[in-house]
């Protein structure tokens, strides 16, 4: 794996110092500590890991690369994970070719209506029309592997995304999509031990097929002047040839006041090759309605409630408060099948000395049960606090202390200490 | 229930200040809010009260260019700056000495120096001429009477992504605006932002107003978990970090977060929202992959994560009609946080150690399905050895090439169950 950081660190180099026009790239290091107690009999541990973030953006004319990547070690107390390498992305970009063609080769995120997920392959997408409004995207690959290494990959037949989306994106506000989503991976075989028709214990092995999730959707959305908004969508899944979800939103704007109003069906969303879809269950409903009503001094209040319906039985989720452009409040509610929850949300951030040093604040705290069987509530509180020093728009330190009690810990602290540099160049 | 109503008056207390706060701070006279996308232009400067003037005129009728009035836009690097005009400006055409005149410009006895929008940006105006025309950012200054009545007196933030793109120019956030802690534009802050933020995206991740602020990364800070392979033990936790930075994120108290999108507690509430289905947990995690680790362990904290409902005495009932007890109950309801925990990859899943079919005779196991469950259809289980149907099915005949009439096959073909 450091052989793969070393070859990527010097493809960065190699490109960004002979090749590329531009050059953004940001890059942060953290010291990140914790020390906690537990609630069963006050066992304190305390421990130091270090993390590293790299981003870059290499870009020449309509050719571009970019990488998000992450390593990590501990520094005292090894938990067990030591060094970590998370490479996020890592992408050939070309955009706008011949004019009508976005290209990106590499490990990338996709979003193309029901089809999304993380992707170690190739994505396209065609743009024609007097303002490119039809689009056609096509993509498939590898899955990316979980903990974003390079290993772990199966044979291509059994570990693949791929799809399609045809979209429409209209000046009148209309946005429409038809997409197509094919998903597949491996899972190990395993031996289990089972009884045979006679009854005995027996050993039996199992291989199971790599077909997760084959999707088809439309999406729709409509925006009328910022007054009307609406979207929807509609899924379907092959597989188990039903429709998982369907949802329907519109909102209206009059004046400083905005209304809106949601309906959701949803089956779960299970893979095929998992057993759970074959058990007996149910889908879930649900309505949300919501009011916001903006001040002129840009102060916006707002109240939302939900309602989940499950099979006999439903949950009520409820959201009062108000929020400004640095600093907001809210309290929210839950109450139901899905369990019982009271508590606020508390969160600000100011400049204490102009363009230099800003602070930020929150505080999130909760009296839950959850599910309804529980009896007692429990209480969670946390408190983060933080301040950015900025001596120069390129260079930040960061220190941050973050505080948890909760039913399973006394305490939980935290401090994070950060240095981000960003640099932006232009080379040729 | 008295903590609950001190709460409560707790509660009510600080609304009301903030409230209060809010009705009493300064109301503006300006634009309609829907226009704008920050807070902060509401503090936009207007001179209408302290002169008469006319744009469209002097630019016009009388031909005078724009650095001729705004003399120290040429050389400004800095938005601090006033740029507006003083007396000295006018009085290249003016006459400041005739006295008769002076009404022309001036309202009665007013004569104060105009004033100009504080904006907390980068900007020089001196980089930027060199490049473009005045009137191609201050749209339509040119045919009114003050720069309130302009089309677009402030260009939109979607016009500098045009050269602020990466590639021509820098598109940091903080390449151009100074003061991080108050950029979350107007229509973030709607309540249901979060559910609705695909639409407002135009059901797209390449919206160029989405793109102006947010990197690739952005997305995929929230939308890409990562799976830990360890065994989140207490002693060998998963605790990840990462920045917002990276993805250029820098809403207030995410600025700094030990997790990517949720809370500092949320691992121990997560069963609420889960239940809820508030979010679809799918979207960024997959359940096989990323539950399991910490649900089959404990989940790294010390009181271990046995849901209450395993432990009822009616959890799980055996016998013909008996329902199954409150397990079914519940997977009926909620069969996602059933696979929460139970589905692992590569292991066998609990459910079956009861719900097989071994003997391939009905009646004689729990009841797993709905009634008439794939009644008729043409499955994989017809083709493929790795159907699904096959982890619970295992008499000697449930297999693609099993003869019609036995067991599993007999089912549906012929057989006497």
């Amino acid at each position: 794996m450091k052989t793969a950081i070393t070859l990527l660190f010097i493809f960065i180099a190699f490109v960004s110092n002979s090749l590329s026009q531009s050059l953004n790239l940001r890059f942060n290091h953290f010291f990140y500590s914790w020390e906690r107690a537990d609630s069963i009999n006050g066992d304190m541990k305390s421990h130091l890991r270090g993390y590293q973030n790299l981003s870059a953006d290499i870009n020449k004319n309509n050719w571009g690369f970019s990488t998000w990547m992450q390593t990590g070690e501990d520094f005292t107390n090894r938990v067990g994970r030591g060094f970590d390498f998370s490479l996020y992305n890592a992408y050939i970009k070309g955009t706008n070719l011949f004019g009508a063609l976005d290209l990106k080769f590499g490990r990338q995120l996709v979003f193309a209506g029901v089809g999304r997920g993380s992707l170690d392959g190739i994505l396209m997408k065609l743009k024609t029309g007097k303002f490119s409004e039809y689009q056609f995207t096509v993509y498939g690959g590898f899955n990316t592997p979980g903990n974003y290494s390079f290993t772990n990959y199966g044979s291509l037949n059994n570990d693949f995304l791929a799809g399609a989306r045809l979209g429409y994106y209209g000046p009148q506000g209309i946005v429409a999509g038809l997409s197509f989503m094919e998903k597949r991976r491996y899972q190990s075989g395993y031996s289990a031990t089972r009884l045979d028709s006679a009854f005995n214990t027996a050993e039996y092995r199992f291989e199971t097929d790599s077909k997760q999730l084959t999707l088809a959707g439309f999406d729709f959305s409509y925006n009328y002047l910022n007054k009307l908004e609406t979207f929807g969508k509609l899924y379907y899944d092959f597989n188990r040839e039903l429709i998982y979800k369907g949802e329907l939103n519109a909102a209206y704007s009059f004046g400083s006041a905005r209304i809106s109003a949601s309906y959701l069906y949803r089956e779960p969303l299970i893979n095929y090759n998992s057993i759970f879809w074959t058990f007996d269950h149910n889908s879930y409903r649900e309505f949300e309605g919501a009011f916001s009503y903006t001040l002129n001094n840009g102060y916006m209040l707002f109240a939302k409630a939900a309602n989940v319906s499950y099979e006999e039985d439903n949950s009520l989720r409820y959201q009062i408060g108000f929020s400004a452009a640095n600093f907001g409040l809210s309290c929210i509610g839950y109450s139901g099948f899905a369990g019982n929850s009271l508590g606020f949300n508390a969160n600000g951030s100011m400049q204490l000395i102009k363009e230099e040093l800003s602070a930020s604040a929150s505080v999130n705290y909760s009296n839950y049960r959850i599910g309804n069987i529980e009896q007692e509530n429990s209480n969670a509180l946390g408190i983060l606090a933080g301040l950015d020093y900025t001596p120069d728009r390129k260079f930040t330190v960061s220190l941050q202390g973050q505080l948890a009690t909760n039913k399973n810990y006394q305490y939980d602290s935290r401090v994070l200490l950060g240095f981000n540099y960003w640099l932006f160049s232009k080379l040729n | 229930m008295k903590a609950a109503k001190g709460y409560l008056k707790f509660l009510a207390l600080i609304f009301g200040i903030l409230f209060y706060a809010a009705y009493t701070q300064g109301i503006s006279t300006s634009e309609s809010y829907g226009r704008r996308i920050f807070a902060e232009e509401e503090k936009s400067a207007d001179n209408s009260k302290v002169i008469k003037f006319n744009h469209g005129l002097h630019v016009n009728e009388v031909g005078v260019k724009c650095e001729d009035c705004h003399s120290k836009v040429v050389g400004s690097t800095s938005s601090k700056q006033n740029l507006n005009p003083v007396k000295k400006d006018c009085a290249v055409c003016h006459d400041m000495n005739e006295q008769k005149e002076c009404g022309l410009c001036h309202y009665d006895n007013k004569y104060v120096k105009l004033t100009a929008t504080v904006r907390e940006l980068n900007f020089s105006h001196k980089l930027h001429i060199s490049k473009k025309k005045c009137t191609e950012c201050h749209v339509g200054l040119d045919k009114v009477k003050f720069s309130k009545e302009a089309e677009s007196v402030i260009p939109p933030m979607e016009n500098c992504y045009t050269c602020h793109n990466n590639s021509t120019a820098m598109s940091e956030c903080s390449a151009c605006h100074t003061n991080l802690t108050n950029l979350i534009p107007v229509n973030h802050r709607s309540p249901n932002f979060l559910n609705n933020h695909t639409s407002v995206a135009g059901v797209s991740s390449t919206d160029k107003n989405c793109m102006m602020c947010h990197t690739d990364n952005f997305c995929q800070v929230c939308h890409s978990s990562k799976t830990y392979t360890g065994k989140n033990s207490p002693d060998d936790f998963f605790a990840p970090y990462y920045t917002k930075d990276g993805a250029r994120r820098i809403d207030r108290e995410n600025l700094q977060k030990l997790t990517t999108s949720h809370n500092i507690n949320y691992r121990y509430t997560h069963g609420i929202d889960a239940g809820q289905k508030t979010f679809e947990c799918k979207t960024c995690h997959s359940p096989d992959e990323f539950c399991a680790p910490c649900h089959q362990n404990g989940g790294e904290i010390p009181t271990g994560v046995l849901p209450l409902s395993h432990t009822q005495v009616n959890f799980v009932t055996l016998g013909v009609n008996s329902g199954g007890g409150l397990h079914a109950n519940l997977a009926k309801k909620d069969i996602e946080s059933c696979q929460s925990c139970h589905d692992v990859q590569g292991a066998d899943p609990a459910c079956i150690k009861c719900h097989v079919d071994n003997d391939g005779v009905k009646g004689t196991n729990p009841r797993t399905h709905e009634r008439g469950f794939l009644s008729g259809e043409n499955g994989d289980w017809h083709s493929n050895p790795g159907s699904v149907c096959y982890l619970c099915h295992t008499d000697p005949n449930a297999a693609p090439s099993g003869s019609a009439g036995r067991g599993f096959c007999g089912y549906c073909h012929g057989g006497g169950n």
